[in-house]
């Protein structure tokens, strides 16, 4: 068609009503309205093209958009406007727990700020910012929480790492780490992505992330991942039991099966190793043949205070008195101080005269009488030992456990190091502003437990009777309160005494087995020790009423079960302990270890002691570790086992314990027996470990002792080729994070 | 005498390529493509590698995509400066359009949850959607086109038809005078009256078939029998209308389809912009670490 | 739309419009009574009536202040004056170096460009952007900076209004003509006839020294006078002399000729003019005609068969080469000016004389109007060919197709050698589109009908476009109607105050929006349509009107290729698809180039 004289505009908002017949206004619409003028003979109706329509829209979109935005805006700080995606579960349920059931709760108009600093003031450090913290404010938001999953999260640094710990870390990297990275404090969020929606696991890390520092890059676990050397790496045992001996030598005379399984499967998984022992009881691994000898070394008893026996006779001769000693212990100069005597006397200066003056062995019996010095010198040790014994039978348990307190007091003062750990405890607690949940600080320290359980473990009716009986009534210094004090207890010792006595005629009675020869074989037993009978006959007759029904205590008749006896012929104080593992003991054991020094030989010589040590190593470090109650104590074995700063009498035992490492604490590798032992192939431990030729080890005797502990190690190190087999991105995955852990605890005592 | 018209830079691609549109620059353009999805990848571990934050990176990537798209617009609207004739321009916007697609993928995936974060993508596969379908539509509307009779432009088409109409109309009077044709003016006032006043229904509008073109004329044809000799030529001429105003139809249908892509391509983008903008700005708020 | 549809409209009455319907019967009297009128014979016009008539119809009397600018050189005229009393200067030299169009070949400073894309609904075309005095800065400006040495002064344009009717005029013109040579023309003498009849720019410009009385006297008027042998014989003169003997240097054929040879053909050479001037107003009207009669209409110039007498050099004008096919003639090229015909078979016999010499091989028929240069062939093969290197000559031809004999039977079909197929030449020829040296062509296997090249176009001419992407269309192509900056711009015709023109340097034909009058001359005269009248409008879009007539101001506006913008046609360079090319459809050559582009 004929195209007629005029320009077509097609990018006009508007175009001419006119010209779908034809005949436009010649210059088109002015804006909405027509463009002629109203003396023009015909205006149009200007209609909106598509362009015009578009445009339209644009700008209404735009401006609707905008005007949503800044609708949204307002509400930013608030809630679930604005969230990217929703969070991981945990976090959801955090933010989501209503105010009165989760104590975590926070309130709906604060749950972005909870983590993003940003939010609370603009662009500003979150409120409560440490300047001493070197992570971001983000960072530090997730650790008011996880404080006490991470405790090193502050840091920032690699692995939470810092100081000697770090450059250890540093060391181990086979490829140079480069510094800047060394020294980069790293957020949470840089491996840690929230948002990813409810599914999303925030500890799945991918191997990418690992290898930003870790530069050595390989393919996989199988090709080019260092190889595991020493793995599982020598640990420090505090009971050493050696595997290869046991199976070679014990269990070989035994002819008995030496099966791993029969130990260490376990059905609890708060290992971290998982549903497997490292160690087992006593009584259901070494009991069958540990209990006979130990019982045989029990029965004895500890002869925890025993009065030498001093040679009144000649003592006289010289023209000195002894004074009040018993006569069971005045005949010849014989025996040893006992510990607990030594440290009293030890506590006064003339004591400690007295002490030194006596003979090196510490013997009595070397001591020369004929020296006139050396004779005083024993009148004065007498003299000494009664008066302690005297104020200990007035004032019983608290004058014993002052005493224990000033001894350890002494020690730890010895290492000034402890002294300051034991002083003040958990330097590392977060800063309060930053602790939500916080745990009360422990009221009682390890150390006062400790002494509470080793005082109130003796009797004291039974230390004034002992005092009686050896000393006679106490000295007049101290009548009234003697005579007020005595009385009631006595009484009920007799009753004690009744039932306890009962007990051995039952027992006597009932045992066929104590045939009269066999009672003969006890009468040779005590004919064996002459003097001592005779003299208990004459007291018995010396007072009638009780001479027939009293017969002198023999430990292994009456006391089966473990207690205190006064022994006569020993003129001692005996504690019976109750089998294995008992409290009392172990505390006694402690306390001799502490007061042990290495040139005095013999410490531990009497057959309990050895009987106990030879499995149990108590180093001193171990115990004063024990005494500092710290949750980041040297000691792995109280964070095994315990919250951090609660005391228990469990806690106590620790270091006789054989350490089980848990989930709690954190290695660079970790592993986990559970899932494999679900594989049958891998059901018989020794496919994976392997005894090792009892050569090539740290020392022949294949054994190592650190920090008090004996180290064993007589398993071959794991093959990498062996976990590989199974360990591919196909089959069992071969993640970084698989295997090792990226927020580690002190990094040096994982060696 | 002898002239010097200017010869842009374009002219000089124009002439340097042959045949249809972007055909020189198809191989380097995809070689280009290929490089920068390389870069982007490896920038996006390089940045997992140093322990940041990767959606920054293909984030800001697809920001300065969305830029150089956008420069498009920009250029149809400056003359005045040798930038290259705007067809280089826009087969560059196709190839960075498709590349766009690529970076988004990595950057969100293909559909992010979160308000604004979903708003934003609907908008995004909206104009992305748009884009492609306005090129698919651009690239073989000239055919549809040229097909459907000589060239008209889109706003004559309305006067055009209004012509017709009345051709038709006094076709049909024409008719009516002789009864020997009068069954061509029944035939209009049954079927053609409304063929030729009303508009096409939207199906048609939007998917334009010849169906009722032949359905019509075929008809008009079984009317031969009915008709002498002046009938007949009524009846070619009434078919040739009917043909004509058919053509018009397809062209209005087919350039309204391209331009209604167009539009649609177009009209979202401020609000998109709003989007990235607010998009942006709260990722650097919220995020602790690039 | 397409080549088939028709415009309804009536031929031109001859005189219908006379120059100046008051002209009046004693001037008519005295005129005849003053040389050259007197020495006409006037026998020879009784066909039109009488001499005074032709004088009342096609012939006005101007009276001029001194400086008024009569003729201005570059501007196309078509109108010779006659001095009747008082002087004129014409001026040998330039005045302006460049045409004084400053304004024309500006480029926009960065501020301007950056401005165009600001998008803006408003179609103001903002008129007369420039108050008088602006302008006559702008002049002395630009002048000042292109005229050397600066001691010579700045001839001023100034625009006033005579008689309801713009003229340009200088100021000073003492200064002037101190400054710059020039003769004095007195009464009798004849000036700017040659723009006219070979419808070339004025090469000089005339001013009135004094109060001056001249004689304008449009082309046709003239046409009809040289009948008398006369007066025929002393304008051929004047054009031998001066015209003539420059346009044949600038044909490159004849570029070593020397001197003597030059002189030697001009005084030889005949010439002849074919066809009706007014071919524009006349080929739209025989455009329904189907081709065969068109061909057979057009005046024929040289008849194939006949013996190669002439070589004919084409001075202004097209003339259409074709052959008998079959019943019909078919269309083998078109000439413009400057190209010639014969030179084929002239060569042909040139090379070997004693062979009998070709006829024409095929014949030349005139377009509208074609002015032609018979030489004879006498000369060209002695002065002519001897000069000229063999390697310009034409290739010999090797299958005539009328030899001695007459009709070759087994001739080649013609299709062969022509460059383009005939259907799309003659589709060129009879459009008129081979005028065009930058026809818009649109290429619809890509176009896509986007409009993105009018709202370019829009954007660079404040809002509104300067084309309709609408036109003649032959199969895929589509001849839109925007300027062609045409061989022969008709449309410059006659404009009163010179506003529309053209580019010396670039050849495009613009229009001064701040001297053009909205007499809508060109746009009527424009045969394809591509002038368009618009309204003025101010920057609120409220349109401008006279103050007396109260009608709203017009102006012409056309494609102006974007030449204030250093990056070429916005249109071209805004199609998304390329389908949007400017052309020189005058010559084949880049067409047939671009087509094999196409194709391939």
């Amino acid at each position: 068609m004929e195209p007629t004289k005029y320009y077509r505009s097609p990018h006009q908002a508007y175009r001419c009503g006119l010209a779908n017949v034809g005949r436009p206004c010649p210059n088109g619409p002015l804006g909405r309205r027509c463009g002629q003028s109203q003396s023009d003979p015909e205006t149009c109706y200007p209609i909106r093209t598509l362009y015009g329509w578009s445009r339209l829209g644009a700008w209404i979109t735009t401006l609707f958009s905008l005007l949503f935005v800044l609708a949204l805006l307002p509400t930013w700080k608030k809630k679930s406007s604005l969230v990217p995606g929703a969070l991981s579960m945990a976090h959801a349920q955090l933010l989501h727990g209503t105010e009165d059931h989760s104590r975590f709760s926070i309130k709906e108009s604060e749950r972005c700020a909870a983590c993003h600093p940003n939010v609370q003031t603009m662009g500003s450090k979150p409120e409560g910012h440490l300047a001493s913290v070197k992570i971001g404010g983000q960072s530090q938001l997730c650790m008011r929480c996880h404080i006490h999953t991470i405790p090193n999260g502050y840091e920032g640094s690699p692995h939470d790492l810092t100081g000697e710990d770090l450059q250890e870390l540093l060391a181990t990297v086979a490829y140079p780490t480069p510094k800047k990275i060394a020294n980069q404090t790293t957020e949470c969020s840089q491996c840690h992505r929230e948002h990813q929606g409810s599914g999303e696991n925030l500890q799945t890390i991918s191997s990418e992330r690992c290898q930003a520092c870790h530069r050595k890059q390989f393919e996989s676990f199988s090709k080019g991942h260092p190889d595991l050397e020493n793995y599982p790496e020598a640990r420090p045992r505090s009971i050493a039991f050696d595997h290869g001996r046991h199976r070679d030598l014990h269990f070989a005379k035994k002819n008995a099966t030496f099966d791993c399984r029969t130990c260490h499967l376990s059905t609890s998984e708060n290992s971290v190793v998982g549903n497997v022992f490292r160690s087992v009881t006593f009584e259901q691994a070494c009991a069958q043949c540990h209990l006979e000898p130990l019982r045989s070394a029990m029965e004895e008893g500890i002869a925890v205070i025993q009065l030498p026996s001093l040679d009144r006779r000649r003592l006289e001769q010289q023209g000195l008195s002894l004074g009040p000693w018993p006569e069971a212990a005045s005949q010849i100069m014989d025996g040893k101080l006992a510990p607990l005597l030594i440290e009293w006397i030890a506590t006064t200066t003339e004591g400690r005269e007295v002490l030194n003056r006596l003979p090196r062995s510490g013997q009595l019996r070397d001591v020369d009488l004929n020296d006139r010095a050396q004779a005083e010198n024993v009148t004065h040790l007498a003299e000494l030992i009664r008066s302690q014994l005297q104020q200990l039978a007035i004032e019983g348990q608290p004058y014993l456990r002052r005493n224990l307190e000033n001894q350890t007091a002494k020690y730890l003062e010895a290492n000034p190091k402890r002294m300051a750990k034991y002083v003040s405890q958990d330097t590392q607690a977060p800063p309060s502003s930053f602790a939500t949940v916080s745990i009360d600080a422990p009221r009682e320290t390890m150390l006062s437990l400790w002494l509470n359980q080793m005082a109130g473990g003796v009797p004291p009716d039974m230390l004034r009777l002992a005092y009686e009986n050896w000393y006679g009534k106490p000295a007049e210094g101290s009548n009234r309160l003697a005579t007020r004090t005595i009385k009631q207890p006595t009484r009920g010792r007799y009753t004690r005494w009744q039932s306890s006595s009962d007990a051995t005629d039952e027992s006597l009675l009932l045992e066929p087995s104590k045939s009269p020869d066999s009672l003969l074989q006890d009468s040779d037993d005590l004919l064996s020790l002459p003097k001592p009978l005779d003299q208990t006959k004459a007291e018995n007759s010396a007072n009638p009423n009780t001479a027939r029904s009293i017969r002198p205590l023999k430990a292994w008749e009456h006391l089966p079960y473990g207690g205190w006896f006064l022994d006569e012929t020993r003129v001692a104080m005996v504690y019976v302990p109750q089998g294995h593992a008992d409290t009392w003991l172990t505390r006694w054991l402690e306390w001799k270890t502490l007061q042990s020094n290495d040139e005095e030989p013999g410490w531990f010589d009497d057959s309990l002691s050895k009987q106990c040590l030879q499995c149990h190593s108590v180093g001193k470090d171990r115990i004063a570790g024990l005494f500092e109650g710290n949750p980041r104590t040297k000691d792995p074995s109280l964070v095994a086992f315990h919250p951090p700063d609660s005391p228990s009498s469990q806690q106590l035992n620790a270091c006789w314990r054989i350490y089980q490492r848990s989930t709690a604490e954190r290695a660079l590798t970790r592993f986990s027996h559970t899932p494999h032992l679900t594989i049958p192939t891998l059901r018989d431990c020794q496919t994976c470990h392997h005894f090792q030729a009892q050569k090539g080890s740290r020392d022949p005797a294949f054994g190592w002792s650190q920090q008090g502990m004996i180290v064993h190690h007589e398993f071959e190190s794991m093959q990498r080729s062996h976990c590989a087999s199974c360990h591919t991105k196909q089959s069992a995955g071969d993640s970084c994070t698989q295997c090792h852990n990226y927020h580690v605890d002190l990094f040096s005592h994982k060696h | 005498m002898n002239r010097s018209f200017p010869t842009t830079l374009g002219e000089k691609i124009l002439l340097s390529r042959s045949g249809t549109s972007s055909r020189v620059l198809i191989r380097p353009a995809w070689i280009l493509m290929l490089l920068g999805a390389g870069l982007l990848i490896w920038m996006r571990s390089y940045w997992i590698a140093r322990l940041g934050n990767e959606a920054f990176v293909t984030g800001y990537a697809l920001l300065l995509i969305c830029f150089a798209l956008a420069a498009l617009g920009i250029r149809k609207r400056i003359h005045a400066f040798r930038l290259g004739p705007v067809a280089v321009w826009q087969s560059a916007h196709h190839y960075l359009g498709a590349f766009c697609l690529f970076a988004y993928v990595l950057h969100a995936g293909f559909m992010p949850d979160g308000w604004i974060e979903s708003i934003l993508g609907m908008l995004f596969w909206t104009i992305l959607g748009t884009g492609f379908l306005s090129w698919y539509v651009n690239r073989n509307s000239p055919r549809l086109l040229r097909a459907a009779g000589p060239a008209i432009l889109r706003s004559d088409i309305p006067h055009a038809k209004i012509l017709v109409g009345e051709q038709a109309c006094q076709l049909a009077i024409q008719a009516a005078g002789s009864t020997n044709s009068a069954v061509i003016a029944d035939y209009y006032r049954t079927k053609l009256a409304d063929f030729f006043s009303t508009s096409r229904p939207w199906l048609y509008r939007t998917f334009p078939t010849g169906k009722k073109r032949r359905q019509l004329i075929s008809d008009l044809e079984n009317l031969e029998r009915y008709l002498d000799d002046r009938g007949k030529v009524l009846m070619e001429r009434m078919s040739q209308l009917v043909h004509d105003r058919d053509d018009l139809d397809f062209q209005s249908a087919i350039q309204n389809r391209m331009r209604f892509c167009a539009a649609l391509h177009t009209f979202l983008l401020g609000a998109f912009t709003v989007f990235v903008i607010a998009h942006v700005w709260l990722a650097h708020q919220y995020s602790s670490h690039w | 739309m397409s080549a088939g549809s028709t415009v309804v409209r009536e031929r031109p009455v001859r005189w219908d419009h006379p120059l100046d319907p008051e002209m009046l019967h004693r001037d008519i009297g005295w005129l005849l009574s003053q040389p050259p009128f007197s020495e006409l014979n006037p026998n020879l016009f009784l066909s039109h009536g009488s001499l005074a008539n032709i004088l009342r119809h096609d012939a006005r009397i101007l009276r001029c202040e001194p400086g008024d600018v009569i003729v201005r050189e570059g501007d196309y005229g078509s109108s010779a004056f006659v001095v009747l009393r008082g002087s004129v200067r014409a001026f040998l030299v330039s005045l302006w170096e460049k045409r004084g169009r400053p304004e024309s070949s500006a480029q926009l400073g960065i501020f301007q460009r950056l401005k165009q894309w600001i998008p803006s609904d408003k179609t103001s075309q903002v008129g007369k952007g420039l108050p008088e005095g602006d302008q006559q800065v702008l002049n002395r400006r630009h002048a000042g900076r292109r005229n050397a040495p600066q001691s010579r002064t700045i001839p001023v344009q100034q625009v006033k209004t005579v008689e309801g009717r713009s003229r340009i005029f200088l100021q000073d013109i003492e200064a002037v003509v101190a400054d710059f040579q020039s003769e004095p023309l007195g009464p009798g003498h004849i000036f700017g006839e040659m723009a006219a009849i070979t419808r070339s720019p004025h090469r000089f410009t005339v001013l009135a020294e004094t109060p001056t009385v001249v004689l304008e006297i449009r082309w046709q008027g003239l046409r009809i006078l040289r009948r008398d042998a006369g007066f025929k014989e002393y304008l051929d003169e004047r054009y031998r002399h001066s015209g003539l003997q420059s346009h044949l240097r600038e044909t490159s054929l004849f570029r070593f000729l020397d001197e003597s040879t030059i002189e030697q053909l001009a005084s030889e050479a005949r010439l002849e003019s074919y066809g009706d001037m007014e071919w524009f107003a006349e080929y739209k009207q025989s455009a329904s005609q189907d081709i065969r009669s068109r061909i057979e209409h057009e005046p024929i110039i040289a008849i194939e068969g006949t013996e190669a007498n002439d070589l004919y050099l084409i001075r202004a004008g097209f003339a259409r080469v074709s052959f008998e096919h079959g019943r019909g003639h078919q269309t083998v090229a078109y000439l413009g000016r400057g190209q010639m015909f014969g030179l084929e078979e002239l060569a042909q016999s040139f090379r070997n004389p004693n062979l009998k010499p070709l006829p024409y091989q095929a014949s030349l028929r005139a377009l509208g109007f074609v002015d032609v240069i018979r030489i004879p062939r006498g000369i060209v093969t002695s002065l002519l060919f001897p000069q000229v290197r063999r390697s310009e000559l034409p290739p010999p031809i090797l299958q005539p197709r009328y030899d001695g004999g007459g009709r070759v039977v087994e001739a080649p079909s013609p299709a062969a050698e022509t460059p383009l197929e005939t259907s799309l030449l003659e589709f060129l020829v009879d459009e008129r589109l081979i005028n065009g040296q930058q026809t818009m062509l649109i290429d619809l296997d890509r176009c896509t009908g986007c409009d993105e090249c009018i709202k370019a176009c829009a954007t660079t001419h404040q809002g509104i476009p300067r084309f309709i992407r609408n036109g003649p269309q032959y199969g895929p192509l589509m001849f839109a109607h925007a300027c062609m900056h045409c061989v022969d711009p008709v449309c410059m015709i006659g404009c009163p105050t010179g506003a529309i023109a053209r580019n010396p340097d670039s050849g495009v034909i613009s229009i001064d929006p701040n001297t053009c009058i909205g007499c809508k001359t060109c746009s009527e005269s424009c045969p394809y349509e591509n002038i368009v009248m618009i309204q003025l409008v101010d920057q609120q879009g409220r349109k401008m009107v006279d103050k007396e007539s109260n009608l709203p101001i017009l102006q012409a506006s056309k494609c102006d290729l974007c030449q204030k913008l250093t990056s070429g046609p916005a249109c071209q360079n805004a199609c998304p698809h390329q389908a949007l090319f400017r052309i020189d459809t005058s010559d084949t050559k880049p067409f047939q180039v671009w087509l094999s582009k196409k194709v391939a």
